[in-house]
């Protein structure tokens, strides 16, 4: 979906709801004390005598499960409506084809799967268009040793070229800076041109410009490559027909428009000449190994692996009992089914990118819509594959989005299709020349954005979900009524969806399969007119052969994945806030009565909300139609909804329902290894939720299965989303819409915007690669080694040990470290100590302690508190530091919040007390 | 303490004790809501998908800006 470039990642929720609230709210009569007891038995958790860490890790409680969901993304096939299908057996195909979505890594997947379509042979051939890697390496090929032949004056241009940059300066800036260097140093500095010039020679980093049509309708590429005008027709009106080019004065033939791509294989090849990044670059590799490793082992001890199927305490056994777990691409079952079955990712270096879109309005003017393309690279691990290394490959210049979005992409599959081949590059670890070979392994976008690029026929089709075949349904029997609902159970399914299976077992879906998918865009080629093909369009929501299946890497359906981002925090929670508040009756259980006061209490609670964790949370019952962002939506989800709701009434049935919501999209978004055992308990989860989901808010109504949206169905893909990417967090399209945010905010041409994002981009990746190939370049460039973070005590406090060696409140608080560690400190002796006021953690956050805040006498009205411990700290000498509440809280929570135990472990004593070093694990944030 | 739907949910203790933790101990709290009872607020996978400028935090611009 688009979104303007000005503002953050949240983006327009459904705007057809109603925006007028209820006016008679009441109470439902339940009060919080009905609530607890009611729940006491199932729900309730005491946790008071029990280990208390409060990380959010896994489930609280046991579940149910199996298989699971995901989100809407939409596609408009109003061509379509109207169509009677003339496939109405064809769901009783679907059952021979179950070989992906759920298959078994033990199985053979059958010959179908691979296929392939004769267009996708030919597609493939037209893309690669004869290449051949050569078998010797190319003598140009760059490796970051040429800095040594610059003069001192260059080197010395480039490095204040780099600082300029990355400093987002002005030209004026560059020019100005480049005087006083040069006044200092003698040296002559390069022009910020040539000082480029050199930067773009020493890289090859060169953009490629592609002919456009001047409303944006296309590139001219692949089948458009040779025309002379525009013959793009758009849903409604007439063909473009805008010229190609344009005549000079000069008489030369122009083109009227261009738009720029860069070659992300350029920036592939800087990764590995640079010793550290392509260390990072077999991360992926690494991953794989380990899931190979444990297959290995568990076919020679299968012993091994059936205790671990029956449950049995992997303690007690012989040996550990290898257990598969998911966390990240590289250990997901579709990289190790396009390692084991598709010949892929051989070399630890072969590399696997994700592939991300979206679209954004530069300015405020209408006529200024641009698309992004940015490539992210799988193969580095996940806590540098985002921000810097994320590549941005192409922005279309507009004034419009692209009309034939896969004609702009086209370039990017003639690199990849080389890539795939084989492309020469150095390594810098193993100081050699070698093979590489890349792939597009997923392809990411929002509902607009993945309908330009799926080949699919949309969420508004009767087979919408791109996962599964399950038939969508109506809620009216009304003439022209839509099929775009998924209830399980639908109450008088005859009546109103007589053509419609009138039960889905949630347990066993018919999941989509590429066995399936090959024949059916086979079908679609085959197809005689364009009546046969709707049809077939119409029957199996496969529209055509996308530009994404040339990748040898494709898998259907997995190679589109749920957008998490704005399924779960929009699309989903949007869509039940109005069905509580403005989409149901006072009459209806679902429907929220206090709403008002829950507003009230919100904006009260946010009193307590530290300000580092976020920005305030508005009132929803206000300020719902005034762009509520989304991290209100989280902080409703995860923090307010359900207290705040016990509190005023809502009903229990709907919250514990809700409850379960929670947890699973908690489950689903944190980061963490996740076992067969993990997602088949999520599974069960999700399906209670959607069961109950469908009593609470459908019951026997059929009208009111517009309730069952696919945003809500959908969750039942997720546990099959974390097996096949190792997380549902790689499907998310923060990433490309944080692009967006950045690139818009460096724009400062109002008058030529696009162009100015042009520049923006490709200098960019330039000065990124320049320092890829020549890392001393960058002034702030440190070696790995000088960035090991410690957990650092800043801020030391005198303690006046003449004449008041032991304050009570010191002898407090020794008092209350000798529980936490269950040893007796003694308070004289040879035990040195010292306070504290602050501690940096790994992150750079500093926390502050009492001690500070009474230092400083700090006068902060916030009723929070940001930390409430003392911990030890011990290096030599005894260190603590005492981490309290603030001013105004009660003080005495966490003796209630956690049961201490004793992290810090002991060592050997000989004189008084001796600590080992307190863990800081995962420190805030 | 005891969870409700999921949600840790406790009581203020009497003034005058003092407990000591390990700050790994408490990395997940972000805050308390006390209505009727108090509530502990976790932090949530959510925000370590958005930058501090999308959780709605001001972000100084202009650093060279003194």
């Amino acid at each position: 979906m688009d979104s303007e470039l000005h503002v953050d990642a949240n983006t327009c929720p459904d705007t057809s709801t109603d925006t007028d609230n209820e006016s008679s709210f009441g109470n439902s009569g339940l009060d919080s004390a009905d609530l607890d007891s009611d729940n006491a038995d199932s729900d309730s958790e005491s946790i008071a005598e029990s280990d208390c860490d409060i990380e959010i890790t896994g489930f609280s409680h046991d579940l149910h499960y199996d298989d699971a969901v995901l989100h809407g993304e939409p596609v408009f096939d109003s061509d379509l409506d109207g169509l009677n299908t003339e496939s109405e057996d064809f769901p009783d195909k679907l059952s021979e084809f179950l070989d992906l979505p759920d298959f078994d890594l033990n199985s053979d997947i059958n010959a179908e799967f691979f296929a392939t379509p004769k267009a996708l042979d030919d597609l493939r051939e037209q893309l690669l268009d004869g290449y051949k890697p050569p078998d010797e390496c190319p003598p140009d090929i760059k490796t970051g040793k040429e800095l040594d032949t610059l003069t001192r004056d260059a080197r010395i241009s480039l490095e204040h070229f780099v600082a300029w940059k990355k400093s987002n300066g002005t030209v004026k800036a560059y020019e100005m800076h480049a005087k006083v260097l040069a006044s200092h140093t003698g040296a002559i500095i390069l022009t910020l041109y040539q000082a480029k010039k050199l930067a773009v020679k020493l890289t090859g980093f060169y953009a490629t410009k592609i002919d456009m049509c001047s409303k944006s309708c296309i590139a001219y590429t692949g089948k458009y490559e040779t025309l002379d005008k525009c013959p793009y027709k758009p849903v409604s009106g007439p063909i473009c027909g805008s010229p190609r080019y344009r005549t000079s004065c000069k008489g030369d033939k122009k083109p009227v428009a261009q738009c720029q791509m860069l070659p992300i294989m350029d920036t592939v090849r800087a990764l590995f000449a640079n010793a550290e990044t392509s260390s990072e670059m077999r991360n992926r590799d690494s991953c794989l190994q380990q899931v190979l490793h444990l297959a290995a082992t568990a076919a020679k001890n299968p012993h091994l692996m059936n205790e671990a199927a029956s449950g049995s305490d992997a303690k007690s056994a012989s040996s550990p009992s290898p257990v598969r777990q998911y966390s990240d691409y590289g250990d997901g079952q579709v990289h190790l089914m396009q390692y084991e079955h598709l010949g892929l990712f051989k070399d630890p270096r072969d590399v696997a990118f994700a592939l991300s879109t979206d679209g954004a309005q530069l300015t405020m003017k209408k006529q200024s819509n641009t698309w992004l393309l940015i490539f992210i690279i799988l193969n580095l691990p996940v806590v540098i594959r985002y921000g810097d290394n994320v590549v941005v490959n192409l922005a279309t210049p507009g004034p419009f989005s692209p009309g034939d979005i896969e004609s702009f992409l086209w370039f990017v599959f003639t690199e990849m299709a080389k890539a795939s081949a084989g492309i020469w590059m150095y390594d810098a670890v193993d100081s050699s020349y070698f093979l590489n070979h890349a792939a597009i392994s997923m392809a990411l976008g929002d509902m607009l954005g993945s309908q330009k690029i799926n080949g699919m026929a949309g969420h508004m089709a009767i087979f919408g979900d791109r996962f599964s075949l399950v038939q969508a349904a109506r809620s009216s029997c009304a003439k022209g009524s839509k099929a775009l609902y998924y209830p399980s159970n639908p109450p008088e399914n005859s009546k109103y969806n007589p053509e419609r299976p009138g039960h889905y077992n949630l347990h066993k879906l018919p999941l989509r399969t590429q066995s399936q998918y090959w024949r059916i865009i086979q079908e679609l080629e085959d197809a005689q007119n364009a009546k046969e093909r709707a049809g077939i369009v119409k029957a199996t929501g496969i529209s055509r052969l996308p530009l994404c299946a040339a990748s040898l890497a494709f898998i259907h359906p997995t190679f589109f994945p749920i957008d998490p981002f704005h399924l779960f925090y929009e699309n989903i929670l949007l869509f039940i806030w109005d069905s509580w508040t403005v989409h149901s009756t006072v009459n209806e259980q679902v429907h929220f009565h206090n709403v008002a006061e829950f507003g009230r209490l919100l904006s009260e609670a946010i009193k307590t909300l530290p300000p580092v964790f976020c920005g305030p949370i508005r009132d929803p019952h206000l300020k719902r139609q005034s762009q509520y962002k989304i991290y209100e939506w989280m902080a409703l989800l995860h923090w307010y909804i359900i207290p705040i709701g016990i509190e005023t009434g809502m009903d229990p049935s709907v919250l514990k329902n809700f409850s379960m919501l929670v947890e699973i999209i908690e489950f689903a978004m944190t980061n963490a290894k996740r076992t067969d055992e993990d997602l088949s308990t999520l599974q069960e989860l999700i399906i209670e939720f959607l069961t109950g989901f469908e009593k609470l808010y459908v019951g026997d109504n059929p009208e009111k299965i517009h309730r069952m949206r696919l945003c809500i169905f959908q969750l039942i893909h997720v546990p099959n989303h974390i097996r096949w990417n190792g997380s549902i967090r790689l499907g998310s399209q923060a990433t490309v819409e944080r692009s967006i945010g950045e690139m818009g905010r460096k724009i400062r041409s109002k008058k030529a915007p696009f162009a100015n994002l042009t520049n923006l981009i490709y200098e960019k990746e330039l000065i990124k690669i320049l320092c890829l190939y020549y890392p001393e370049l960058d002034i702030n460039h440190k070696p790995k080694s000088d960035l090991v973070a410690d957990l650092r005590p800043i801020q030391q406090h005198r303690i006046n040990k003449k004449h008041n060696h032991m304050t009570p409140i010191v002898e407090k608080e020794l008092a209350a470290i000798s529980r936490l560690i269950k040893q007796t400190i003694k308070i004289e002796g040879d035990i040195q100590y010292q306070r504290w006021g602050k501690l940096k953690l790994l992150n750079g956050h500093v926390l502050s302690s009492r001690s500070t805040e009474a230092k400083n006498q700090t006068q902060r009205q916030s009723f929070w508190f940001e930390v409430c411990i003392i911990c030890l700290f011990y290096l030599g000498d005894m260190t603590y530091f005492d981490w309290h509440y603030r001013q105004n809280i009660p003080r005495h929570l966490f003796q209630y919040l956690v049961k201490p135990f004793p992290i810090i472990r002991s060592t050997s004593v000989s004189l008084g007390l001796r600590l080992a070093y307190l863990p800081f694990t995962n420190p805030l944030m | 303490m005891k969870k409700t739907l999921n949600c840790l949910e406790g009581e203020w203790a009497a003034e005058g004790t003092m407990l000591a933790l390990n700050a790994s101990d408490i990395i997940s709290l972000v805050g308390i809501y006390v209505g009727e009872k108090v509530w502990v607020l976790r932090k949530h996978p959510g925000l370590a998908m958005l930058t501090p400028e999308e959780c709605g935090i001001e972000v100084n611009e202009d650093e060279e800006v003194y």
